[in-house]
């Protein structure tokens, strides 16, 4: 039997790291949005609340999966991951890498959206 | 051990005599009117996939009568009730009944193959689950024979299907009956996550596994997280239905559009959830065909997943034109887009294999296939990213572009893998391989009818043809697009029947198969019988039979693993997730009919319940619990039989407890499952509030009940979940019987139930109805879903407590307590998570 510790949960959450940012990211942005144009809350302290919230998320997203990116191992310690050793390992962090390299892509095609489109108008 | 260590000897041979006999006495398949209780994973998943291909029939009969229909304008061939009932049980049979079962299917049939499993890990499940769904949906589908079918698209949005607008039981049906099927999927997706990552041979680590597996795995996954939300979806539509409870109802604060989001989180993930096993199944031919190992395994792994996790961001892409902010829009929009790069290295992978192919590709059948998936697959993805593209979907949006645009990903991305699959695996489970030369003619006559009716429907939605109508005058010009497509899906019908013709002529069910024509390196090659190989290999490589010399003579000659059944009865390896290391010898069931009984029964609950047959419909559940008991009775053996020598010296234990155990693995799936529901109920819950906050309390409905009140639940609740892990505590030593552990468990469950009945009673007392309001509706529905879990929790507490007092749970054998403690604990952390939120959003907005 194996004696390494480490859970399959933080496996799953290791590999998917990159993902999971992406989905909390489109949940922050799209449940924070749809929420303050329904209510109208367009403004706090005359500052535009909802472009710096959406900015201030995406940011947040890309730096977060930069890290990932870049400290797989720190990832995989915080989460208590069982990647197996040697070539499995390598094999599984590689796999991690590309899906939160994807990720980043998905994040920042949302974040550009931010700079382009009206923020509360309804296109038709 | 770890998989680099030396693989032999593992087993001396020749091997003792009468070894094989025991193995294929012990796995020997009923037959005769016993057939039914069989639980082999060849026999069962033969049968569902033929099931799910007479549903892909009746349902393509369905498609026939409708192009009849339009073949010209002002038409009445049908008539508009009809037309209506015939599109809406052709996409749901197609959806439901077809495309997921028939992937399922496969799972069942070639996973256990393709890992050297002797079967899955829970055969009876899977068995239930099959029965279940041939009973749910046949029943389903006769509703189109005796004007009882639904007929409010498959996708049954409100209003139109709330009684006001559909009155009688044909919504019922559909709700009910998919409601019921549903469940039989994930029951099947939990088969499938266990027996991937748990029953794989020894050395044949997450780097090593064969693409179908990755692809099954996220399959069953995205089934897990995407199912549930559909499943709410229909309990509140038919409680809305049958109660009045007004979700769905915009005058009383519930939105129609709740249902497009459940739905269509559900909906859009469905389309990939159909996919991306077929995708695995052409990563697994492409290879073969072209004896080369596949080019860029990691990516197509990359791309399998990360297709399945982007999908779920994409379910707005279907509601455009609801009046969603455009920004909104943009998010899914870009989330539309990002999921083309996977989509799209999986395609550059299958080309690059058979560029770089050591054999040229030869024009087979399933060589013929993939291509005409590639070719219409590609079209219906460049079709997607094109109404991906917001402006773009505004002006074609529910039009027969869009019809056309899902018919090339799903009969590309779905039916001509599919067709592949029959004529390259057939060899695996007949006698026979299918003919050549009819399945070109199948595939030509497919391809060229698929094409004629699908692809003029392009440019009749671009002019103007709306989605679902019953017919259209012959003024407006789309009479001759109309022809051509009817005339395209009778030759595509025509290339079904020939196929149909071919299994009829040289389709014999044998369970040694013929052999290994195509010459493939994967496990599911090797020579087997009705136990499925004679061995368990150890593997090292992706292709072990291209690798690894001999394998298949040291398998068949019983040199590997588990060369015997040690432990008398049907058994496999248990591995780790991770490198599959040698764990444990997991004891399985053999044929019964338990399990058929309770899919009968289960069914019939469902079923009566549609009809309003209430008492008779409450028998039904009762007897279909009962036979679930029976069934799992029959289970958690104990450590009785000890440790068992597996052949390289390695010696395992026959049983296991604790969260490594396979049973636990099980228990955490369907604990996803349960969570899924419930963050869907969450969000409804919030969805709801935004739209119709003047519906809220405290300021327009009664305010919750005061904050002792849900204290006292929350004790009852976390007490409740004490008095079960004390219970845990005092299990007795084997052999002998304690009182103080079943009345802790009885106890516990029965903590719970007060839990819930105090927690309910409090809104009662408010003066708060269901039926007043949307608020009012979801408050109650949060009682409804803890009421769900504990009622789970009490009948498993029951079962514990009767295994106890027989003797047969005790500290050492005690799975089944265990599996009872892990649901109790979760269904405490739900209910806890439901007074926080019930309880204490109303406070926040007061």
């Amino acid at each position: 039997m194996s004696g390494r510790t480490g859970s399959m949960i933080g496996t799953f959450l290791f590999v998917l790291f990159g993902p999971l940012v992406w989905a909390g990211h489109l949940l922050a942005i799209y449940g924070s949005h749809a929420s303050l144009c329904e209510f109208g809350a367009l403004q706090l302290f005359g500052l535009p609340i909802v472009p710096i919230l959406l900015l201030v998320a995406t940011i947040g997203a890309l730096a977060l999966l930069a890290a990932g990116l870049c400290w797989p191992r720190r990832v995989q310690a915080l989460l208590r991951a069982d990647v197996g050793e040697g070539e499995e390992r390598g094999w599984l962090t590689r796999l991690m890498r590309l899906l939160t390299g994807l990720s980043l892509v998905g994040v920042a095609y949302a974040g550009v959206a931010i700079m382009l489109v009206p923020i509360c108008l309804p296109l038709r | 051990m770890s998989s680099n260590d030396p693989i032999m000897p593992i087993n001396p041979t020749p091997r003792p005599e009468g070894e094989q006999e025991e193995l294929l006495r012990i796995w020997a398949t009923p037959t005769g009117w016993r057939l039914p209780s069989a639980v082999n994973n060849t026999v069962i998943g033969l049968f569902y996939l033929g099931i799910a291909v007479l549903f892909f029939i009746l349902a393509g009969i369905l498609a026939l009568i409708m192009r009849t229909q339009l073949v010209h304008g002002d038409n009445d061939f049908v008539s508009q009730e009809l037309y209506n009932q015939l599109f809406t049980t052709h996409g749901t049979t197609m959806m439901f009944l077809f495309a997921v079962p028939a992937m399922e299917a496969l799972g069942v049939l070639l996973l256990p193959q393709m890992l050297a499993a002797r079967d899955l890990p829970f055969p009876r499940l899977s068995a239930f689950a099959i029965w279940a769904y041939v009973i749910g949906g046949l029943v389903f589908f006769s509703t189109i024979l005796y004007d009882l079918a639904p007929s409010g698209g498959w996708f049954m949005y409100p209003p139109l299907t709330l009684t006001a607008f559909s009155p009688g039981d044909n919504a019922d049906f559909w709700l009910l009956g998919i409601g019921f099927i549903e469940i039989s999927a994930i029951a099947g997706a939990v088969e499938i996550v266990v027996g991937v990552l748990r029953t794989r041979p020894p050395g044949m680590s997450l780097s090593k596994m064969p693409i179908f597996a990755w692809s099954m795995l996220v399959f069953a996954a995205m089934i897990i997280f995407a199912f549930p939300a559909v499943i709410l979806a229909t309990m509140l539509l038919e409680i809305e239905r049958a109660f009045g409870w007004p979700f769905f109802t915009a005058a009383t604060g519930g939105d129609p559009l709740l249902w497009q989001h459940l739905f269509w989180f559900f909906g859009h993930p469905e389309v990939y959830i159909i996919f991306l096993p077929a995708a695995g199944l052409v990563s697994m031919m492409v290879p073969a065909l072209v004896q080369t190992p596949l080019v860029g395994y990691r990516l197509i792994v990359l791309a399998l997943i990360a297709t399945g996790f982007f999908s779920f961001g994409l379910w707005v892409h279907h509601m455009f034109t609801t009046g969603i902010p455009g920004l909104s829009l943009a998010f899914f929009s870009a989330a539309s887009m990002t999921v083309a790069i996977p989509s799209g290295i999986q395609v550059f992978s299958w080309i690059a294999t058979i560029a770089a192919g050591r054999r040229r590709l030869r024009l087979t059948t399933p060589s013929l296939f993939i291509l005409g998936f590639l070719f219409i697959f590609v079209l219906g993805g460049l079709t997607g990213v094109m109404v991906a593209v917001v402006p773009f979907d505004f002006q074609a949006h529910d039009t027969y572009f869009v019809v056309a645009h899902f018919h090339y990903v799903l009969v590309g991305g779905m039916v001509f893998p599919l067709f592949a699959t029959f004529y390259f695996w057939a060899p695996m489970v007949s006698s026979r391989q299918l003919s050549e030369r009819l399945g070109k003619w199948a595939f030509w006559l497919m391809f060229s009818g698929f094409n004629i009716a699908f692809f003029p429907m392009h440019i009749t939605g671009l002019a103007g043809m709306p989605r679902r109508v019953w017919t259209y005058p012959s003024s407006l010009g789309w009479d001759l697009l109309n022809s051509i497509s009817t005339a395209g899906a009778f030759i595509l019908a025509a290339g079904v029947l020939v196929f149909l013709i071919d299994l009829a002529l040289n389709f014999r069910v044998s369970n040694a198969g013929a052999g290994n024509p195509w010459e493939g390196g994967t496990l599911e090659w090797l020579p087997g019988d009705v136990y499925s190989t004679r061995s368990i290999p150890h593997v090292t490589t992706r292709d072990p039979l291209w690798d690894q010399p001999n394998l298949s003579e040291e398998v068949e000659a019983g040199a590997h693993y588990l060369p015997g059944a040690p432990t008398g009865g049907r058994e496999t390896i248990v591995t780790s997730a991770v490198d599959a290391t040698p764990q444990y010898v997991m004891q399985m069931p053999g044929a019964g009919w338990s399990q058929v009984l309770a899919a009968v029964f289960t069914a019939a609950f469902f079923l009566l319940l549609t009809i309003k047959l209430v008492i008779p419909a409450i028998i039904g559940g009762v007897l279909a619990i009962v036979f679930c008991m029976v069934w799992v009775w029959q289970l958690d053996p104990g450590p009785r039989k000890g440790m068992v020598d597996i052949g390289a010296g390695i010696k395992l234990p026959t049983y296991f407890t604790g969260m490594q155990s396979h049973g636990a693995w099980a228990m955490v799936v369907l604990m996803l499952v349960s969570a899924s529901l419930y963050l869907a109920y969450v969000f409804s819950y919030l969805f709801l509030w935004t739209v119709s906050p003047d519906v809220w309390a405290p300021a327009n409905a009664p305010a919750p009940p005061p904050l002792w009140w849900p204290a006292v639940s929350a004790l009852l609740f976390v007490g409740g979940a004490a008095s079960i892990r004390l219970a845990g505590r005092l299990l007795p030593e084997p052999g002998r019987r304690t009182f103080a552990a079943p009345l802790l468990t009885l106890a516990g469950a029965a903590a719970l139930a007060a839990a819930v009945a105090w927690e309910l009673w409090g809104h009662y007392q408010t003066g708060l109805r269901p039926t007043d309001s949307a608020y009012g509706a979801m408050v109650y529905m949060a009682g409804v879903l803890a009421g769900q879990i504990v009622l789970a929790n009490m009948l498993m507490a029951l079962f514990t407590t009767v295994r106890m007092a027989a003797g047969r749970t005790d500290r050492e054998r005690r799975n089944s307590f265990d599996h009872t403690a892990q649901l109790v604990y979760y269904g405490v952390c739900q209910s806890l998570v439901g007074l926080v939120l019930i309880h204490g959003f109303p406070r926040l907005l007061g």
